[in-house]
């Protein structure tokens, strides 16, 4: 125990001789900055973004955090109602000219999932969230 | 000459310390530039399709051709098969056969292949899996997702029935009939085929092609992500949210294909009738709400997970084991029953 104690404060002693207290904050400021812009950089705002897509191409995007309402048309033809509900940073789909409504039975989706309605060919993706998976298998 | 040597110490101190201090926000540096552009080399494009009555999602990389071009091939190829093979489409191969009058018809190789594939499962699962139940499906309405759905009446299930079956369903060399008044729907094995088609077309263009194909959630891996990680895949909870799983799996190749009872379907008085059919009953199959099937290939996958659906979980699947083929079924008490070679692609390698 005593060896070990002698060890740690020689360590000790090397990294104070050539860096003040002050370096050593500078260090560790540098190391948050860079994590911080680091991940601001990978993930961007995707995680919090609504994406409509109808046929494929993109239809509209909203921020997940603001509450919102989007009437998606196809030209004339009105085809559903997308809502927002910023605080909780979900969406969902409601009124759809659809027969089966299983995108409206999909209901509240958050960040990673998708409602699909397929007669009115909409996607709508709901931002992006931590460790998501790359896909559904249903 | 103490005041000399203390200088020296001094600036020597400074030297080293600069040195580290620079070491150390390179350091930094790098890391940061390594995690945040080292996945970026690969970079995947993603594509949302509508064909087969359901969303398709192309996601792929290639090294050597533009990720855009092999999708493109890929969404021509799969349109291609969709059309070729849609029972419903006057100009189609299917059409042809089911409006022949019960008269052999020419068909191309193609054809062939595809229709002794359905035939070959039809015999191997005792008629669980069926390829003519064209009248039944359309008799419910799900032959098209705009058609009016109902539970029909026995009278109009029984005449259906006796138009079904894939015993109607003949080949000889390159020829095809099925019984008159039957109706060939290869609903259940086309998307599969044709996601097969398109992984092996995106691998021809480009063999360092990476990514997959999801058709409504029966999955054809082209290869691994950034060509080195599986992909990670839930199995969506036949009773949740869209986004809810029962499970993950990890596939670095090959294919997963899902039959659940909440894909299609619609209520009457309470009572969920969904489109994956009991060839012996005419009526939804009710021994499971949910099928998982992973194997080497889609279309084989996509076979027997409906065949299965129907079966229920019993003997039969050791047979499909041993084939190489791993299932995970959930019965309609909500248990999970799952055979013991599943387990492997649960853990990420």
């Amino acid at each position: 125990m005593k060896r070990r104690d002698s060890n740690t404060s020689k360590n000790h002693g090397e990294i104070t001789r050539f860096f003040s207290p002050f370096d050593l904050m500078i260090i560790l400021m540098i190391g948050m900055v860079t994590f911080v812009a680091m991940r601001f950089v990978s993930t961007g705002d995707l995680s919090r973004k609504v994406v409509v897509l109808v046929d494929g191409e993109v239809y509209a995007e909203l921020p997940l955090d603001e509450d919102a309402t989007l009437t998606i048309m196809k030209g004339d033809r009105y085809l559903s109602t997308l809502l927002v509900d910023g605080e909780r940073g979900m969406a969902c789909l409601t009124r759809s000219e659809c027969p089966l409504k299983i995108c409206e039975k999909t209901g509240w989706v958050g960040p990673g999932g998708r409602i699909v309605c397929v007669p009115n060919r909409i996607v709508v993706k709901v931002g992006r969230k931590e460790a998501q998976l790359d896909a559904i298998t249903w | 000459m103490r005041k000399k040597d203390s200088q020296d110490v001094l600036r020597k101190r400074v030297i080293i310390q600069s040195l580290i201090f620079l070491g150390i926000v390179l350091f930094f540096v790098f890391v940061a530039l390594h995690f945040t552009f080292s996945s970026g080399l690969t970079q995947y494009v993603e594509r949302n399709e509508f064909m087969f009555g359901t969303i398709v999602r192309l996601v792929v990389a290639s090294e050597k051709r533009d990720p855009r071009i092999i999708m493109d091939a890929m969404v021509r190829e799969m349109r291609r098969i969709e059309r070729k093979f849609n029972p419903y489409v006057e100009d189609s191969i299917i059409y042809r056969i089911n409006h022949a009058g019960g008269q052999w018809v020419e068909v191309d190789e193609e054809t062939i292949f595809v229709l002794k594939k359905a035939l070959y499962y039809s015999k191997k699962t005792g008629g669980a899996f069926d390829p003519v139940l064209g009248r039944l499906i359309v008799l419910w309405g799900f032959n098209d997702i705009n058609a009016s759905k109902h539970v029909p009446s026995d009278e109009e299930l029984q005449a259906a029935l006796k138009q079904s079956g894939w015993v109607k369903l003949e080949i000889s060399g390159r020829h095809v009939r099925v019984d008159e008044g039957a109706w060939i729907d290869l609903g259940g094995i086309v998307k599969g085929y044709a996601v097969d088609q398109a992984v092996r077309m995106a691998k021809d263009m480009d063999d360092t092609t990476t990514g997959f194909v999801d058709a409504g959630g029966d999955i054809g891996i082209i290869g691994p992500k950034f060509g080195r990680y599986p992909w990670k895949i839930g199995i969506r909870d036949p009773r949740g949210g869209q986004d809810d799983i029962v499970g993950v799996i990890y596939l670095s190749n090959g294919a997963v294909a899902t039959s659940g009872d909440y894909e299609r379907y619609f209520e009457e008085n309470g009572v969920r009738y969904h489109h994956i059919l009991d060839p012996k009953t005419g009526y939804p199959a009710r021994k499971a709400i949910s099928v998982t099937v992973i194997g080497e290939k889609l279309v084989d996958a996509d076979a027997l997970s409906t065949a299965i659906f129907v079966l229920g979980w019993g003997p039969a699947i050791e047979g499909f084991e041993a084939d190489g083929y791993q299932v995970m079924l959930i019965d309609t008490e909500g248990v999970i029953h799952e055979t013991q070679g599943f387990e492997y692609f649960k853990k990420s390698r």
